[in-house]
Protein backbone atom coordinates (compact mmCIF):
# COMPACT_ATOMS: atom_id res chain seq x y z
CA UNK A 1 0.00 0.00 0.00
CA UNK A 2 2.72 2.40 1.05
CA UNK A 3 4.81 1.43 -1.93
CA UNK A 4 1.90 2.10 -4.26
CA UNK A 5 1.48 5.54 -2.73
CA UNK A 6 5.16 6.32 -3.27
CA UNK A 7 4.97 5.24 -6.91
CA UNK A 8 2.02 7.51 -7.43
CA UNK A 9 3.80 10.34 -5.69
CA UNK A 10 6.85 9.87 -7.89
CA UNK A 11 4.72 9.79 -11.05
CA UNK A 12 2.93 12.90 -9.94
CA UNK A 13 6.08 14.82 -9.17
CA UNK A 14 8.18 13.67 -12.11
CA UNK A 15 6.90 16.24 -14.65
CA UNK A 16 7.44 19.06 -12.13
CA UNK A 17 11.04 18.04 -11.51
CA UNK A 18 11.74 17.62 -15.22
CA UNK A 19 10.54 21.12 -16.02
CA UNK A 20 13.20 22.58 -13.77
CA UNK A 21 13.16 25.79 -11.83
CA UNK A 22 12.90 29.48 -12.29
CA UNK A 23 15.75 31.86 -12.94
CA UNK A 24 15.56 35.27 -11.33
CA UNK A 25 17.77 37.92 -12.88
CA UNK A 26 18.62 41.13 -11.07
CA UNK A 27 20.05 43.84 -13.29
CA UNK A 28 22.08 46.29 -11.22
CA UNK A 29 23.96 49.34 -12.51
CA UNK A 30 26.94 49.77 -10.22
CA UNK A 31 29.73 52.19 -9.36
CA UNK A 32 32.83 50.79 -7.67
CA UNK A 33 31.06 47.47 -7.15
CA UNK A 34 28.06 48.91 -5.26
CA UNK A 35 24.57 49.48 -6.59
CA UNK A 36 24.23 52.88 -8.19
CA UNK A 37 22.01 55.40 -6.39
CA UNK A 38 20.45 58.17 -8.47
CA UNK A 39 21.56 61.63 -7.40
CA UNK A 40 24.59 60.39 -5.45
CA UNK A 41 27.91 61.98 -6.36
CA UNK A 42 30.64 59.60 -7.43
CA UNK A 43 34.30 60.32 -8.06
CA UNK A 44 35.94 59.84 -11.42
CA UNK A 45 39.61 58.75 -11.54
CA UNK A 46 40.43 62.32 -12.55
CA UNK A 47 39.05 63.53 -9.23
CA UNK A 48 36.03 65.15 -10.85
CA UNK A 49 32.55 64.23 -9.68
CA UNK A 50 29.49 62.98 -11.48
CA UNK A 51 25.99 61.84 -10.66
CA UNK A 52 23.40 59.81 -12.53
CA UNK A 53 19.73 60.72 -12.87
CA UNK A 54 18.53 58.16 -15.40
CA UNK A 55 19.35 54.61 -16.32
CA UNK A 56 16.85 53.01 -18.69
CA UNK A 57 17.70 50.13 -20.91
CA UNK A 58 16.04 47.52 -23.09
CA UNK A 59 17.12 43.94 -22.49
CA UNK A 60 15.86 41.63 -25.22
CA UNK A 61 16.09 38.08 -26.54
CA UNK A 62 17.18 36.57 -23.24
CA UNK A 63 18.25 33.00 -23.79
CA UNK A 64 20.18 30.22 -22.12
CA UNK A 65 22.72 28.02 -23.83
CA UNK A 66 24.76 24.89 -23.30
CA UNK A 67 27.94 24.48 -25.35
CA UNK A 68 26.89 27.23 -27.76
CA UNK A 69 23.49 25.64 -28.32
CA UNK A 70 20.41 27.53 -27.24
CA UNK A 71 18.34 25.52 -24.77
CA UNK A 72 15.86 28.15 -23.61
CA UNK A 73 14.28 31.30 -25.00
CA UNK A 74 12.48 33.99 -23.03
CA UNK A 75 8.86 34.22 -24.17
CA UNK A 76 8.56 37.92 -23.29
CA UNK A 77 11.21 39.07 -25.67
CA UNK A 78 11.55 42.72 -24.61
CA UNK A 79 12.09 44.15 -21.13
CA UNK A 80 12.53 47.79 -20.31
CA UNK A 81 14.74 48.22 -17.25
CA UNK A 82 14.32 51.51 -15.42
CA UNK A 83 16.45 52.33 -12.38
CA UNK A 84 13.62 54.60 -11.13
CA UNK A 85 11.18 51.65 -11.05
CA UNK A 86 13.02 48.91 -9.10
CA UNK A 87 10.55 46.15 -10.01
CA UNK A 88 11.55 46.54 -13.66
CA UNK A 89 15.17 45.71 -12.84
CA UNK A 90 14.29 42.06 -12.11
CA UNK A 91 13.38 39.59 -14.81
CA UNK A 92 12.03 36.14 -14.07
CA UNK A 93 12.61 33.30 -16.51
CA UNK A 94 10.24 30.46 -15.63
CA UNK A 95 10.96 26.77 -15.89
CA UNK A 96 14.52 26.83 -17.08
CA UNK A 97 16.70 23.85 -17.97
CA UNK A 98 20.33 23.48 -16.93
CA UNK A 99 22.53 26.05 -18.63
CA UNK A 100 26.08 27.35 -18.81
CA UNK A 101 25.58 30.55 -20.69
CA UNK A 102 23.19 33.45 -20.37
CA UNK A 103 22.71 35.62 -23.45
CA UNK A 104 20.82 38.77 -24.20
CA UNK A 105 20.90 41.90 -26.31
CA UNK A 106 20.99 45.51 -25.14
CA UNK A 107 18.25 47.21 -27.10
CA UNK A 108 15.57 46.50 -29.67
CA UNK A 109 16.32 44.68 -32.91
CA UNK A 110 15.80 46.16 -36.36
CA UNK A 111 12.79 43.94 -37.18
CA UNK A 112 10.89 45.51 -34.30
CA UNK A 113 12.15 48.97 -35.17
CA UNK A 114 10.60 48.97 -38.62
CA UNK A 115 7.22 47.41 -37.86
CA UNK A 116 5.16 50.23 -36.41
CA UNK A 117 3.72 50.89 -32.97
CA UNK A 118 3.95 48.17 -30.35
CA UNK A 119 2.48 47.68 -26.89
CA UNK A 120 3.73 47.12 -23.35
CA UNK A 121 7.40 47.87 -22.76
CA UNK A 122 7.75 48.73 -26.45
CA UNK A 123 4.93 51.30 -26.48
CA UNK A 124 6.36 54.63 -27.67
CA UNK A 125 4.73 56.22 -24.61
CA UNK A 126 7.59 54.73 -22.57
CA UNK A 127 9.79 57.50 -23.86
CA UNK A 128 12.26 55.13 -25.46
CA UNK A 129 11.29 55.86 -29.06
CA UNK A 130 12.67 58.59 -31.26
CA UNK A 131 9.92 60.63 -32.83
CA UNK A 132 11.84 62.76 -35.34
CA UNK A 133 13.46 59.69 -36.84
CA UNK A 134 11.97 56.24 -36.42
CA UNK A 135 13.68 53.82 -34.10
CA UNK A 136 14.01 52.74 -30.50
CA UNK A 137 16.47 54.17 -28.02
CA UNK A 138 18.29 51.07 -26.76
CA UNK A 139 19.41 52.75 -23.56
CA UNK A 140 19.40 56.14 -21.88
CA UNK A 141 22.06 57.10 -19.37
CA UNK A 142 21.80 60.65 -18.07
CA UNK A 143 23.33 62.66 -15.29
CA UNK A 144 25.66 65.57 -14.70
CA UNK A 145 29.30 66.34 -14.07
CA UNK A 146 31.24 69.60 -13.86
CA UNK A 147 33.34 68.19 -16.70
CA UNK A 148 30.43 68.68 -19.10
CA UNK A 149 30.39 72.10 -20.64
CA UNK A 150 26.63 71.92 -21.19
CA UNK A 151 23.49 73.44 -19.71
CA UNK A 152 23.41 72.40 -16.02
CA UNK A 153 26.54 70.32 -16.73
CA UNK A 154 24.33 67.53 -18.02
CA UNK A 155 25.42 64.51 -19.97
CA UNK A 156 22.85 62.64 -22.04
CA UNK A 157 23.57 59.36 -23.75
CA UNK A 158 20.56 58.22 -25.76
CA UNK A 159 21.94 55.25 -27.61
CA UNK A 160 20.05 53.64 -30.46
CA UNK A 161 19.98 53.04 -34.20
CA UNK A 162 19.01 49.94 -36.10
CA UNK A 163 20.07 50.41 -39.70
CA UNK A 164 23.32 49.38 -41.38
CA UNK A 165 26.49 50.79 -39.87
CA UNK A 166 24.49 52.60 -37.18
CA UNK A 167 23.03 49.40 -35.75
CA UNK A 168 23.69 49.85 -32.04
CA UNK A 169 22.19 46.58 -30.82
CA UNK A 170 24.91 45.01 -28.67
CA UNK A 171 25.05 41.34 -27.64
CA UNK A 172 26.03 40.08 -24.21
CA UNK A 173 27.02 36.50 -23.34
CA UNK A 174 27.85 35.56 -19.74
CA UNK A 175 29.26 32.20 -18.61
CA UNK A 176 28.28 30.40 -15.44
CA UNK A 177 29.60 27.11 -14.18
CA UNK A 178 26.83 26.11 -11.84
CA UNK A 179 23.54 27.19 -13.50
CA UNK A 180 22.31 29.20 -10.50
CA UNK A 181 18.64 30.07 -10.00
CA UNK A 182 19.33 33.64 -9.09
CA UNK A 183 21.84 35.80 -10.90
CA UNK A 184 22.82 39.40 -10.33
CA UNK A 185 23.95 40.99 -13.56
CA UNK A 186 26.19 43.93 -12.85
CA UNK A 187 26.32 46.89 -15.21
CA UNK A 188 29.48 48.67 -14.00
CA UNK A 189 28.98 52.23 -15.15
CA UNK A 190 32.36 53.22 -13.65
CA UNK A 191 34.07 50.87 -16.12
CA UNK A 192 31.94 52.24 -18.95
CA UNK A 193 32.68 55.84 -17.99
CA UNK A 194 36.43 55.12 -17.98
CA UNK A 195 36.22 55.01 -21.75
CA UNK A 196 34.39 58.32 -22.05
CA UNK A 197 35.93 61.75 -21.76
CA UNK A 198 32.97 63.73 -20.46
CA UNK A 199 34.78 66.94 -21.32
CA UNK A 200 34.43 66.19 -25.03
CA UNK A 201 31.79 63.45 -25.16
CA UNK A 202 28.64 64.25 -23.21
CA UNK A 203 25.72 64.37 -25.63
CA UNK A 204 24.88 61.53 -28.00
CA UNK A 205 21.24 61.50 -29.07
CA UNK A 206 21.07 60.04 -32.55
CA UNK A 207 22.18 56.95 -34.43
CA UNK A 208 25.88 57.20 -35.26
CA UNK A 209 29.08 55.10 -35.23
CA UNK A 210 29.87 56.84 -31.92
CA UNK A 211 26.63 55.43 -30.46
CA UNK A 212 27.45 51.95 -31.75
CA UNK A 213 30.82 52.13 -30.01
CA UNK A 214 29.28 53.27 -26.71
CA UNK A 215 26.78 50.41 -26.88
CA UNK A 216 29.51 47.84 -27.49
CA UNK A 217 31.57 49.28 -24.66
CA UNK A 218 28.64 48.93 -22.28
CA UNK A 219 27.98 45.35 -23.39
CA UNK A 220 31.63 44.48 -22.78
CA UNK A 221 31.72 45.59 -19.13
CA UNK A 222 28.51 43.79 -18.12
CA UNK A 223 29.23 40.76 -15.91
CA UNK A 224 27.75 38.42 -13.37
CA UNK A 225 28.26 39.87 -9.89
CA UNK A 226 30.98 38.36 -7.77
CA UNK A 227 33.07 37.22 -10.72
CA UNK B 1 -46.57 44.59 -29.48
CA UNK B 2 -44.41 46.85 -27.39
CA UNK B 3 -42.31 43.87 -26.40
CA UNK B 4 -41.79 43.03 -30.04
CA UNK B 5 -40.66 46.55 -30.76
CA UNK B 6 -38.19 46.52 -27.89
CA UNK B 7 -36.80 43.21 -29.07
CA UNK B 8 -36.48 44.35 -32.65
CA UNK B 9 -34.81 47.57 -31.49
CA UNK B 10 -32.34 45.51 -29.48
CA UNK B 11 -31.68 43.24 -32.43
CA UNK B 12 -31.09 46.21 -34.67
CA UNK B 13 -28.62 47.67 -32.16
CA UNK B 14 -26.76 44.39 -32.02
CA UNK B 15 -26.61 44.25 -35.81
CA UNK B 16 -25.39 47.85 -35.99
CA UNK B 17 -22.81 47.29 -33.26
CA UNK B 18 -21.46 44.19 -34.92
CA UNK B 19 -21.20 46.15 -38.12
CA UNK B 20 -19.13 48.81 -36.33
CA UNK B 21 -16.61 46.26 -35.08
CA UNK B 22 -16.67 44.17 -38.22
CA UNK B 23 -13.35 43.95 -39.99
CA UNK B 24 -13.26 46.22 -42.98
CA UNK B 25 -11.00 45.85 -45.93
CA UNK B 26 -9.41 48.61 -47.91
CA UNK B 27 -10.30 48.12 -51.54
CA UNK B 28 -7.18 48.35 -53.68
CA UNK B 29 -8.17 50.29 -56.81
CA UNK B 30 -7.86 48.30 -60.01
CA UNK B 31 -4.42 48.51 -61.53
CA UNK B 32 -2.81 49.78 -58.33
CA UNK B 33 0.05 47.90 -56.68
CA UNK B 34 -0.31 45.97 -53.43
CA UNK B 35 -0.31 48.14 -50.33
CA UNK B 36 2.94 48.57 -48.44
CA UNK B 37 1.01 48.79 -45.17
CA UNK B 38 0.40 45.41 -43.56
CA UNK B 39 -3.28 45.50 -42.65
CA UNK B 40 -3.13 42.12 -40.92
CA UNK B 41 -1.29 43.83 -38.05
CA UNK B 42 -3.92 46.56 -37.68
CA UNK B 43 -7.26 45.26 -38.95
CA UNK B 44 -9.54 48.11 -39.97
CA UNK B 45 -12.79 48.56 -38.06
CA UNK B 46 -15.26 51.40 -38.29
CA UNK B 47 -14.85 52.24 -34.60
CA UNK B 48 -11.08 52.48 -34.84
CA UNK B 49 -11.31 54.60 -37.97
CA UNK B 50 -13.80 56.90 -36.22
CA UNK B 51 -11.55 57.19 -33.17
CA UNK B 52 -8.61 58.00 -35.42
CA UNK B 53 -10.68 60.62 -37.19
CA UNK B 54 -11.63 62.25 -33.87
CA UNK B 55 -7.99 62.32 -32.79
CA UNK B 56 -6.89 63.69 -36.16
CA UNK B 57 -9.18 66.68 -35.73
CA UNK B 58 -8.64 67.18 -31.99
CA UNK B 59 -6.15 69.85 -30.82
CA UNK B 60 -5.86 67.97 -27.53
CA UNK B 61 -2.85 66.31 -29.15
CA UNK B 62 -0.90 69.59 -28.86
CA UNK B 63 0.65 71.01 -25.69
CA UNK B 64 -1.70 73.97 -25.41
CA UNK B 65 -4.65 72.39 -27.22
CA UNK B 66 -4.48 74.79 -30.15
CA UNK B 67 -3.13 72.67 -33.00
CA UNK B 68 -4.59 69.46 -34.39
CA UNK B 69 -3.28 67.28 -37.20
CA UNK B 70 -5.86 68.97 -39.40
CA UNK B 71 -4.34 72.39 -38.69
CA UNK B 72 -1.59 71.59 -41.19
CA UNK B 73 -3.47 68.84 -43.05
CA UNK B 74 -6.85 70.23 -44.00
CA UNK B 75 -9.16 68.25 -46.19
CA UNK B 76 -9.96 71.00 -48.69
CA UNK B 77 -6.24 71.22 -49.40
CA UNK B 78 -5.95 67.48 -49.93
CA UNK B 79 -4.63 67.34 -46.37
CA UNK B 80 -1.84 69.87 -46.52
CA UNK B 81 -1.42 73.40 -45.17
CA UNK B 82 -2.94 76.09 -47.32
CA UNK B 83 -0.99 79.14 -48.39
CA UNK B 84 2.00 78.76 -46.07
CA UNK B 85 5.41 77.99 -47.50
CA UNK B 86 6.54 76.66 -44.11
CA UNK B 87 3.91 75.15 -41.82
CA UNK B 88 3.39 76.63 -38.38
CA UNK B 89 2.58 75.10 -35.00
CA UNK B 90 1.85 76.11 -31.41
CA UNK B 91 2.75 79.62 -30.15
CA UNK B 92 2.94 80.76 -33.80
CA UNK B 93 6.21 78.87 -34.21
CA UNK B 94 7.24 78.33 -37.78
CA UNK B 95 8.60 74.99 -38.90
CA UNK B 96 11.26 74.27 -41.48
CA UNK B 97 9.20 72.54 -44.16
CA UNK B 98 5.95 72.64 -46.08
CA UNK B 99 3.59 70.02 -44.67
CA UNK B 100 3.18 67.10 -47.10
CA UNK B 101 -0.27 66.41 -48.58
CA UNK B 102 -1.73 63.21 -47.13
CA UNK B 103 -3.22 60.67 -49.51
CA UNK B 104 -2.79 57.03 -50.48
CA UNK B 105 -0.55 56.49 -47.46
CA UNK B 106 -1.07 52.72 -47.48
CA UNK B 107 1.22 52.68 -50.55
CA UNK B 108 3.96 54.78 -49.00
CA UNK B 109 7.18 53.09 -47.87
CA UNK B 110 8.53 55.98 -45.83
CA UNK B 111 7.16 59.26 -44.52
CA UNK B 112 8.23 62.88 -44.28
CA UNK B 113 10.16 64.83 -46.94
CA UNK B 114 13.38 63.09 -45.89
CA UNK B 115 11.96 59.63 -45.13
CA UNK B 116 12.83 60.00 -41.44
CA UNK B 117 9.82 57.89 -40.46
CA UNK B 118 9.82 54.23 -41.44
CA UNK B 119 6.19 53.23 -40.72
CA UNK B 120 2.83 54.98 -40.79
CA UNK B 121 2.05 53.84 -37.23
CA UNK B 122 4.89 55.90 -35.77
CA UNK B 123 4.51 58.87 -38.09
CA UNK B 124 2.26 60.91 -35.80
CA UNK B 125 4.92 60.88 -33.05
CA UNK B 126 6.99 63.35 -35.04
CA UNK B 127 4.49 66.24 -35.27
CA UNK B 128 3.11 65.56 -31.77
CA UNK B 129 6.53 65.94 -30.16
CA UNK B 130 8.19 68.49 -32.46
CA UNK B 131 8.50 71.75 -30.45
CA UNK B 132 7.67 73.76 -33.60
CA UNK B 133 4.53 71.73 -34.32
CA UNK B 134 2.44 70.34 -31.45
CA UNK B 135 5.20 70.55 -28.81
CA UNK B 136 3.65 67.86 -26.64
CA UNK B 137 4.90 64.67 -24.96
CA UNK B 138 3.20 61.36 -25.64
CA UNK B 139 2.61 60.45 -21.95
CA UNK B 140 0.92 63.85 -21.48
CA UNK B 141 -1.35 63.27 -24.48
CA UNK B 142 -2.31 59.89 -23.04
CA UNK B 143 -3.00 61.43 -19.62
CA UNK B 144 -5.23 64.10 -21.19
CA UNK B 145 -7.15 61.55 -23.25
CA UNK B 146 -7.58 59.20 -20.31
CA UNK B 147 -8.97 62.03 -18.17
CA UNK B 148 -11.30 63.38 -20.86
CA UNK B 149 -15.03 62.76 -20.74
CA UNK B 150 -15.09 61.44 -24.24
CA UNK B 151 -12.10 59.31 -25.07
CA UNK B 152 -12.11 56.37 -22.62
CA UNK B 153 -15.51 55.35 -24.06
CA UNK B 154 -14.26 55.74 -27.62
CA UNK B 155 -11.16 53.66 -26.87
CA UNK B 156 -13.43 51.04 -25.32
CA UNK B 157 -15.60 50.95 -28.43
CA UNK B 158 -12.58 50.66 -30.65
CA UNK B 159 -10.36 48.29 -28.65
CA UNK B 160 -12.63 46.69 -26.06
CA UNK B 161 -10.53 48.39 -23.36
CA UNK B 162 -10.84 51.97 -22.12
CA UNK B 163 -7.19 52.25 -21.08
CA UNK B 164 -5.51 54.69 -23.45
CA UNK B 165 -2.04 53.67 -24.60
CA UNK B 166 0.42 55.09 -27.07
CA UNK B 167 0.00 52.09 -29.31
CA UNK B 168 -3.80 52.36 -29.48
CA UNK B 169 -3.58 56.08 -30.15
CA UNK B 170 -1.14 55.53 -33.00
CA UNK B 171 -2.93 52.54 -34.51
CA UNK B 172 -6.26 54.38 -34.63
CA UNK B 173 -4.66 57.46 -36.19
CA UNK B 174 -3.16 55.13 -38.80
CA UNK B 175 -6.56 53.61 -39.49
CA UNK B 176 -8.10 56.98 -40.31
CA UNK B 177 -5.13 58.01 -42.44
CA UNK B 178 -5.24 54.70 -44.32
CA UNK B 179 -8.79 55.44 -45.43
CA UNK B 180 -7.58 58.64 -47.12
CA UNK B 181 -7.49 57.17 -50.60
CA UNK B 182 -7.69 59.49 -53.59
CA UNK B 183 -8.62 57.60 -56.73
CA UNK B 184 -11.55 59.50 -58.18
CA UNK B 185 -9.85 62.09 -60.34
CA UNK B 186 -10.77 62.54 -63.99
CA UNK B 187 -7.62 60.55 -64.78
CA UNK B 188 -9.01 57.60 -62.80
CA UNK B 189 -12.35 57.80 -64.60
CA UNK B 190 -10.47 57.77 -67.89
CA UNK B 191 -8.49 54.70 -66.77
CA UNK B 192 -11.69 52.97 -65.78
CA UNK B 193 -13.16 53.75 -69.18
CA UNK B 194 -15.81 56.05 -67.72
CA UNK B 195 -14.47 59.22 -69.32
CA UNK B 196 -12.31 60.22 -72.26
CA UNK B 197 -9.51 62.76 -72.27
CA UNK B 198 -9.81 65.81 -74.48
CA UNK B 199 -7.22 66.22 -77.20
CA UNK B 200 -5.36 68.75 -75.03
CA UNK B 201 -5.31 66.40 -72.06
CA UNK B 202 -4.13 63.54 -74.30
CA UNK B 203 -1.22 65.65 -75.54
CA UNK B 204 -0.38 66.59 -71.96
CA UNK B 205 -0.50 62.94 -70.94
CA UNK B 206 2.01 62.08 -73.67
CA UNK B 207 4.37 64.85 -72.47
CA UNK B 208 3.97 63.67 -68.88
CA UNK B 209 4.90 60.13 -69.94
CA UNK B 210 8.16 61.19 -71.55
CA UNK B 211 9.20 63.96 -69.14
CA UNK B 212 7.76 63.30 -65.67
CA UNK B 213 6.72 59.69 -65.29
CA UNK B 214 10.09 58.27 -64.29
CA UNK B 215 9.82 59.81 -60.82
CA UNK B 216 6.11 60.63 -60.69
CA UNK B 217 5.10 57.14 -61.71
CA UNK B 218 1.51 56.04 -62.37
CA UNK B 219 -0.85 55.25 -60.79
CA UNK B 220 0.30 56.83 -57.51
CA UNK B 221 2.28 59.49 -59.38
CA UNK B 222 5.32 58.95 -57.20
CA UNK B 223 7.98 56.24 -57.28
CA UNK B 224 8.35 56.56 -53.48
CA UNK B 225 12.01 57.45 -54.02
CA UNK B 226 14.22 60.41 -53.14
CA UNK B 227 15.50 62.80 -55.78
CA UNK B 228 17.39 66.04 -56.08
CA UNK B 229 15.23 67.99 -58.51
CA UNK B 230 17.69 70.82 -58.95
CA UNK B 231 16.34 73.39 -56.53
CA UNK B 232 18.89 76.01 -55.41
CA UNK B 233 19.65 75.76 -51.69
CA UNK B 234 17.71 78.28 -49.66
CA UNK B 235 20.44 79.56 -47.34
CA UNK B 236 17.91 80.60 -44.70
CA UNK B 237 17.11 76.90 -44.23
CA UNK B 238 20.14 74.99 -45.57
CA UNK B 239 18.00 71.90 -45.77
CA UNK B 240 20.02 68.94 -47.09
CA UNK B 241 16.98 66.66 -47.10
CA UNK B 242 17.55 62.91 -47.05
CA UNK B 243 21.24 63.26 -46.17
CA UNK B 244 20.37 64.36 -42.64
CA UNK B 245 18.81 60.93 -42.09
CA UNK B 246 20.96 58.60 -44.18
CA UNK B 247 24.24 60.53 -43.59
CA UNK B 248 25.21 59.58 -47.12
CA UNK B 249 26.73 62.37 -49.21
CA UNK B 250 24.99 60.78 -52.19
CA UNK B 251 21.66 61.78 -50.61
CA UNK B 252 22.51 65.46 -50.30
CA UNK B 253 19.61 67.70 -51.42
CA UNK B 254 17.35 64.74 -52.12
CA UNK B 255 13.74 64.86 -51.00
CA UNK B 256 10.90 62.41 -51.22
CA UNK B 257 9.19 62.52 -54.61
CA UNK B 258 5.70 63.91 -53.94
CA UNK B 259 2.63 62.71 -55.81
CA UNK B 260 1.19 64.79 -58.63
CA UNK B 261 -2.34 64.00 -57.53
CA UNK B 262 -4.49 66.89 -56.27
CA UNK B 263 -2.00 69.62 -57.19
CA UNK B 264 -4.83 72.09 -57.58
CA UNK B 265 -5.42 71.97 -53.84
CA UNK B 266 -1.92 71.56 -52.45
CA UNK B 267 -0.16 74.86 -53.25
CA UNK B 268 2.44 76.07 -52.50
CA UNK B 269 4.87 73.48 -53.86
CA UNK B 270 8.21 71.83 -52.95
CA UNK B 271 9.54 70.85 -49.51
CA UNK B 272 9.86 74.51 -48.54
CA UNK B 273 6.80 75.75 -50.36
CA UNK B 274 8.91 78.08 -52.51
CA UNK B 275 6.68 77.95 -55.61
CA UNK B 276 3.27 79.53 -55.26
CA UNK B 277 1.81 78.11 -58.46
CA UNK B 278 2.34 75.36 -61.00
CA UNK B 279 3.58 77.81 -63.63
CA UNK B 280 6.59 78.49 -61.39
CA UNK B 281 7.11 74.75 -60.95
CA UNK B 282 7.18 74.10 -64.70
CA UNK B 283 9.47 77.08 -65.25
CA UNK B 284 11.84 75.64 -62.66
CA UNK B 285 12.10 72.37 -64.58
CA UNK B 286 12.60 74.18 -67.88
CA UNK B 287 15.14 76.78 -66.81
CA UNK B 288 15.83 76.71 -63.08
CA UNK B 289 17.68 73.41 -62.61
CA UNK B 290 20.87 73.73 -60.53
CA UNK B 291 23.51 71.22 -61.58
CA UNK B 292 24.94 69.70 -58.43
CA UNK B 293 26.56 66.28 -58.05
CA UNK B 294 23.42 64.57 -56.76
CA UNK B 295 21.03 65.98 -59.38
CA UNK B 296 18.53 63.40 -60.57
CA UNK B 297 19.81 61.60 -63.71
CA UNK B 298 16.43 62.33 -65.28
CA UNK B 299 17.15 66.06 -65.13
CA UNK B 300 20.79 66.02 -66.31
CA UNK B 301 19.89 66.93 -69.86
CA UNK B 302 17.16 69.32 -68.79
CA UNK B 303 13.50 69.31 -69.66
CA UNK B 304 12.52 71.17 -72.75
CA UNK B 305 8.94 72.38 -72.92
CA UNK B 306 7.46 74.91 -75.33
CA UNK B 307 4.70 77.21 -74.10
CA UNK B 308 2.24 74.90 -75.86
CA UNK B 309 3.74 71.89 -74.11
CA UNK B 310 3.31 73.62 -70.76
CA UNK B 311 -0.31 74.34 -71.59
CA UNK B 312 -0.96 70.70 -72.51
CA UNK B 313 0.91 69.38 -69.51
CA UNK B 314 -1.04 71.66 -67.20
CA UNK B 315 -4.29 70.36 -68.71
CA UNK B 316 -3.21 66.83 -67.98
CA UNK B 317 -2.11 67.64 -64.43
CA UNK B 318 -5.56 69.09 -63.77
CA UNK B 319 -7.08 65.69 -64.56
CA UNK B 320 -5.36 64.41 -61.41
CA UNK B 321 -7.46 66.59 -59.12
CA UNK B 322 -9.92 64.54 -57.12
CA UNK B 323 -12.82 66.72 -56.09
CA UNK B 324 -14.50 63.79 -54.39
CA UNK B 325 -11.43 63.37 -52.16
CA UNK B 326 -11.44 66.93 -50.85
CA UNK B 327 -15.19 66.88 -50.23
CA UNK B 328 -15.77 63.32 -49.00
CA UNK B 329 -17.76 63.68 -45.74
CA UNK B 330 -16.16 60.49 -44.36
CA UNK B 331 -12.83 62.36 -44.15
CA UNK B 332 -14.13 65.65 -42.84
CA UNK B 333 -14.24 67.22 -39.40
CA UNK B 334 -16.49 64.94 -37.27
CA UNK B 335 -18.67 67.82 -36.14
CA UNK B 336 -21.32 65.60 -34.58
CA UNK B 337 -18.78 64.35 -32.07
CA UNK B 338 -17.37 67.69 -31.01
CA UNK B 339 -18.94 70.61 -29.14
CA UNK B 340 -19.26 73.70 -31.30
CA UNK B 341 -16.48 75.44 -29.37
CA UNK B 342 -13.78 72.82 -29.87
CA UNK B 343 -11.95 70.80 -32.44
CA UNK B 344 -9.99 71.58 -35.60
Amino acid sequence: MQLRFLVWLCLFCAPLAAKGQNLLLHFVPTWGGSALVAGTYYKLPSGDSLQFSTFRCYVSHLSLAVNDKQVYKDANTYHLLDMAAPQTMDVLLPQIPKYYELRFALGVDSAMSVSGAHSGDLDPERGMYWAWQSGYINFKIEGSSPLCNTRRNEFQFHIGGYAGKDNALAQVALQTADAPNEVTIEIPLDKWMQQIDLHTQHTVMSPAPEAVQLARQLALVIKIAGR
Amino acid sequence: MRKLMVISCMLLTVVLLSFRTEKLQLAVPKGWPKTVYDFSKNLLTQNKIELGRMLFYDPVLSRDSTISCASCHSQYNAFTHVDHDLSHGIDNRIGTRNSPALMNLAWSKTFMWDGAVNHLDVQALAPITNPLEMGEKLPDVIRKLQRSKRYPALFYKAFGDSVVTGQKLLLSLSQFMLTLVSNNARYDSMKRGEARFTETEEKGYAIYKTQCSFCHTEPLFTNNGYENNGLYVDNTLNDKGRMAISKQLADSLKFKVPTLRNLKYTYPYMHDGRFKNLGQVLNHYVMGIQHTTTLSPQLQRGIYLTNDDKFYLMAFLMTLNDKHYVSNPAFSYPKNNFETSEGL
